[in-house]
């Protein structure tokens, strides 16, 4: 029988080392925002780099919000979700773009993330799956060291080399 | 009305089903979720015609992902497999309303439960497609719109809801 178990707790340590992981990215600002397979997002921060992908140029900051349900708001409301349609998405995910990073929250609950742009717009990230056979990271980051921050799925975190992601 | 004037108008609603119990919850396609709250009462299904029981109050995920939180601990989302899902939503059965909040912008819902579990939902769409609704004793349905915009419609006239069916109390 297979028996099924809630996550553990997440590790604390990592946690409390985001803000500092982070930090280098706010005053940036993504020259590149995609949406990707699905309501993936890509988002491009600083020096272009040799692409992971040829298709593709990338920034030494890599962001890809992979599995995580994701909107982008506003005081007023919700400009943006990821159950849009596509079209609409291609089109107006561009209001990112070019637009400076003043903060970069992850909560220990569900790893939501609420990413703050210049103007008041806001990125938010929320998890939806647990189980333990569930795969796909909610977001990874990846930096300028080749290393990836990743999130999910379930409390899983990790920061790694980049090849091992 | 504004955003967060909505979410507090949309909460004040709800306030009442603080202390009501939650005695069913289901998983309908696409890992849209269905809650029966407070006593069962018989009703007439709108599309069939045929008697059916549903709770006072019934929550219907739409456009809307979620997740059930244990003790701060996340226990199962929509994203997970329907057998994980089946075998764990109904952790929230037999348990107690204990808090409500609607919060802007999108006016996810967020359901406190006894035994210090929790229902949060996450709006997902901008554009026409609702993020969740409730239907009320009196068969009037909640409808949380994208945008921050809710509405209150009588049962009459409504897009039918192709309720869950279960046999007579």
């Amino acid at each position: 029988m297979r028996v099924l178990m809630a996550y553990p707790r997440p590790m604390p340590d990592l946690l409390s080392l985001i803000p500092q992981l982070t930090a280098p990215l706010i005053g940036q600002a993504p020259w590149a925002v995609r949406l990707g397979w699905g309501s993936n997002l890509t988002l491009e921060f600083g020096p272009k780099v040799a692409a992971r992908s040829p298709k593709y140029e990338h920034g030494e900051w890599h962001l890809w919000v992979h599995m995580a349900g994701w909107r982008v708001e506003d005081s007023t409301g919700v400009i943006l979700g990821c159950e849009d349609d596509q079209a609409v998405i291609q089109d107006q995910i561009k209001i990112l773009e070019n637009r400076p990073l003043v903060s970069f929250e992850v909560s220990s609950v569900g790893w939501d993330t609420l990413i703050g742009f210049e103007g008041g717009v806001f990125l938010r990230l929320f998890g939806t799956a647990f189980g333990e056979e569930r795969f796909g990271e909610y977001w990874l980051l990846f930096t300028p060291e080749n290393k990836v921050l990743a999130v999910g799925p379930g409390s899983r975190l990790a920061y790694e080399d980049s090849d091992k992601a | 009305m504004s955003n967060p004037a909505a979410a507090h108008a949309l909460e004040k609603m709800l306030e009442v089903l603080v202390g009501q119990p939650c005695w069913l919850i289901r998983m309908r396609p696409y890992h849209r979720l269905v809650m029966d709250l407070g006593s069962k009462i018989a009703d007439i299904s709108p599309v069939s015609q045929k008697p059916f029981t549903r709770g006072e109050w019934r929550l219907q995920t739409l456009a809307a992902y979620w997740r059930f939180e244990s003790q701060a601990e996340t226990v199962v989302g929509s994203g997970d497999e329907d057998e994980l899902i089946s075998a764990r939503i109904g952790m929230l059965q037999g348990l107690v309303v204990k808090s409500i909040q609607v919060v802007p912008p999108a006016l996810d819902l967020v359901m406190a439960f006894s035994d210090q579990q929790t229902l949060r939902l996450f709006g997902v769409t901008s554009q026409q497609h609702p993020q969740w609704r409730m239907i009320t004793p009196t068969g009037e349905v909640i409808t949380v719109e994208p945008k921050g915009v809710w509405t209150l419609k009588g049962a009459e006239g409504e897009t039918p809801l192709s309720p869950p069916e279960l046999p007579p109390a």
